[in-house]
């Protein structure tokens, strides 16, 4: 089973952050705002935000088809 | 005549967005003939709910399971004052509230209480963060 904490779920995470445009940034609940590089850096040493980054972004992936789903069902 | 009680601040970028997000519906609201009272301090905050038969209360910020938060995260309603929402709806636009907040309001006699059971997580934009609501 894979957890959120795994390396390969981690990897997975900092590569859509890599994707993301230089003058983005996350915002997240109260811990603040981060751009690309403090995001990955947040999920590498495995800090609070980053768990909250890689949780968000795995809720994102899963939840992705049954947003398509309904958009364009209409 | 309606009365809704309004907190905002823009003390950080997520609170910013909240506070512009909000024109607009301060906006619908007054055209509709609502009067939209602000306030921010824990003290005001709990007064106007203890003394002012407010239709809706609209919270934006921050906050957690227990509580939602104004200026620089100061606790404007915990859940020890729940009470304080009784008779009222709730939209609560901050973190996680409805998870213990929500529900200790509405078994306390809030009418409804309409908020989030987990973290807010938006994108922003450099270049937009001076003119959010575009």
């Amino acid at each position: 089973m894979i957890r959120l904490q795994d390396d390969y779920v981690k990897k997975l995470v900092v590569a859509r952050l890599k994707t993301m445009p230089p003058n983005m940034k996350l915002s997240i609940g109260s811990y603040g705002s981060f751009d690309k590089k403090e995001l990955i850096d947040e999920v590498v040493r495995g800090t609070k935000v980053g768990d909250e980054t890689v949780r968000s972004q795995i809720t994102l992936i899963l939840e992705a088809p049954f947003v398509a789903r309904r958009l364009t069902d209409g | 005549m309606k009365r809704l009680l309004l907190t905002r601040t823009r003390h950080d970028t997520t609170t910013h967005y909240l506070y512009e997000y909000c024109r607009e519906v301060v906006k619908a609201a007054e055209e509709k003939g609502w009067r939209v009272d602000e306030a921010n301090t824990p003290k005001e905050v709990q007064s106007r709910l203890e003394k002012t038969s407010y239709e809706l209360a609209f919270f934006n910020g921050h906050g957690n399971e227990e509580c939602i938060c104004g200026q620089d995260d100061e606790v404007l309603v915990g859940i020890e004052d729940a009470s304080l929402l009784s008779g009222k709806s709730v939209y609560s636009r901050t973190c996680a509230s409805l998870k213990k907040l929500g529900k200790e309001a509405v078994s306390k006699g809030c009418n409804e209480y309409v908020g989030y059971n987990d973290n807010f997580i938006f994108f922003t934009i450099n270049e937009m963060e001076a003119n959010a609501l575009e």
